[in-house]
């Protein structure tokens, strides 16, 4: 099995595809889809964080349009949600760094970099499915304290394929924030005031894809209002 | 019994000083949840800051259950004084106005008498508690809608809408247990000396030094903590905790009630036995 993992390795590195090219293929699997709509259960399992498991739905509309809904609370990872190739490629310098294998599957690994440079993630590698060329999993150079890796399960909703299960783990770097003491323990709220970093995982589960049913503008436009 | 405790009830509520208290927390909760209104989710922003960074907040978690939590909080260490211009005024009151030897001449027991006063202490504390919970939950519910409750405290818990109204109410009614506390210390205090005022203030006084020997992070206060009145009257708070830990709460209460029973059979013998010359 190793053997034909490196055999397979090899034969994709030299039949290579640039970075961009990557993420343009990525771009070309999800063309047919204009907007969807997604049902969406999450669970976090993080450092001083109790939440029940949360239920929102999900709209997304091209380019990058995208907007919640829930009745009550619900709180979602800020990266990886519906992850936006055509932002990735606009945004970042994609570089081929290799291939790997994720669950039996081949994968391209590129190595993105900010264009921006105030951009909060600065550097992340993105590992590709090479036969559907879906985003298999993201893992992010440390940034602010903190890392985060992503990945991703698909299930075909007709001619595309488009997450089923998300599986987020936030690392963190440096201290260990349960391991300070003194002033925290008298006043655990300042801890939370504080803002320090949690370690933890999340997981959202997407069923009941609504694919191109012409979302209106105004769906996202309400969101910008609220903010 | 009956007559006994109704005219007691009768005397503390044509009192103007039994509506200090009401007086007070119908300025300052409307003041305290208004400004909140306006001033809007800063204190909840900094708190959640560094979440907000990883994640979007999908819903209202700036809230009448979230502004009700933060008034109990702020509260908590003041309404005692509240509680004790009324109890503290229950026995010496009588002192101080000239009747304690008019109402003890006639053929009741002073054991009867005693608990009539009590009764009235206690009704009074209850209703005091309880308007309290209806104006703030009431009024942060109308001003700032509901929705699921965020408790910041160690660590952040989100609780779901549906199990909030009920923590709350089982909240309101454990808080009326440690001003039941309070309003026993008053009485015992209330029961040795002839003028109001000082078992007022000697009621905050030993409110004070228990909370300074509480929240004082000094180990030589380690062994003895636990029994210290004041670590124990925000039992109410463990309701808003998940699971709900009620042995804590349970222990929370019988040190409480230890204090309670001990000071009103002081506070009674003290009054059975006194000679009255006033």
């Amino acid at each position: 099995m190793y053997s034909l993992t490196v055999i397979l390795g090899l034969l994709l590195l030299f039949q290579q595809p640039s970075g961009e090219e990557i993420l343009r293929k990525v771009e070309e699997q999800l063309a047919p889809v204009n907007d969807y709509t997604a049902d969406l259960v999450a669970e976090v399992d993080m450092q001083r964080l109790r939440v029940p498991r949360m239920k929102a739905t999900l709209y997304f509309k091209k380019p990058d349009k995208v907007h919640f809904e829930a009745s009550g609370f619900a709180m979602l990872p800020r990266e990886g949600f519906a992850l936006n190739p055509t932002w990735l490629r606009q945004n970042f310098d994609a570089t081929f760094a290799g291939s790997d294998t994720i669950d039996a599957r081949i994968l391209y690994k590129l190595q993105l970099a900010a264009k921006d440079k105030s951009t909060r993630i600065r550097q992340l590698f993105l590992w590709v499915d090479t036969e559907r060329w879906t985003v298999a999993k993201f893992e992010t150079i440390p940034y602010e304290g903190r890392n985060l890796t992503v990945t991703f399960r698909y299930a075909q909703q007709g001619s595309v394929f488009l997450p089923d299960t998300m599986h987020a783990v936030f690392g963190f770097v440096g201290t260990e924030p349960d391991s300070l003491s003194g002033i925290y323990q008298a006043k655990p709220q300042l801890r939370e005031m504080m803002g320090q970093v949690r370690g933890g995982t999340m997981t959202v589960v997407y069923s009941n894809y609504r694919i191109n049913t012409g979302l209106s503008d105004t769906l996202f436009e309400k969101k910008e209002e609220k903010k | 019994m009956g007559k006994l405790l109704y005219y007691e009830l009768i005397k503390t509520f044509f009192k103007k000083r039994t509506y200090i208290g009401f007086l007070i927390a119908a300025i300052i909760v409307p003041l305290v949840e208004v400004a909140i209104k306006f001033e809007g989710d800063r204190f909840l922003q900094v708190a959640t800051r560094r979440l907000q960074e990883d994640f979007f907040f999908i819903g209202n978690l700036f809230n009448g259950w979230f502004v009700s939590y933060q008034i109990m909080n702020a509260l908590w260490v003041h309404v005692p004084l509240l509680i004790s211009f009324v109890a503290g005024d229950l026995l010496a009151g009588e002192a101080t106005a000239g009747t304690y030897r008019l109402l003890l001449i006639r053929p009741v027991s002073r054991t009867r008498i005693f608990l009539a006063k009590l009764g009235a202490t206690v009704l009074y504390t209850f209703s005091f508690v309880s308007f309290l919970g209806v104006l703030s939950v009431g009024l942060a519910l109308a001003l700032l809608d509901s929705g699921d409750m965020i408790v910041i405290e160690n660590g952040i818990l989100i609780l779901e809408e549906s199990s909030v109204a009920w923590r709350f109410l089982v909240a309101f009614l454990l808080a009326v247990w440690p001003m039941l506390t309070i309003a026993s210390i008053a009485l015992l205090f209330s029961s040795f000396v002839d003028n109001a005022i000082g078992p007022i203030v000697a009621t905050m006084g030993v409110l004070i030094v228990f909370l300074v020997l509480t929240v004082l992070p000094l180990e030589a206060f380690d062994s003895i903590r636990d029994g210290f009145f004041t670590k124990h009257m925000v039992l109410w708070q463990k309701v808003f905790a998940d699971p709900i830990p009620w042995d804590d709460i349970q222990h929370s209460a019988i040190v409480l009630g230890i204090y309670t029973v001990v000071s009103c059979i002081s506070a009674w013998v003290i009054f059975v036995k006194r000679d009255i010359l006033s």
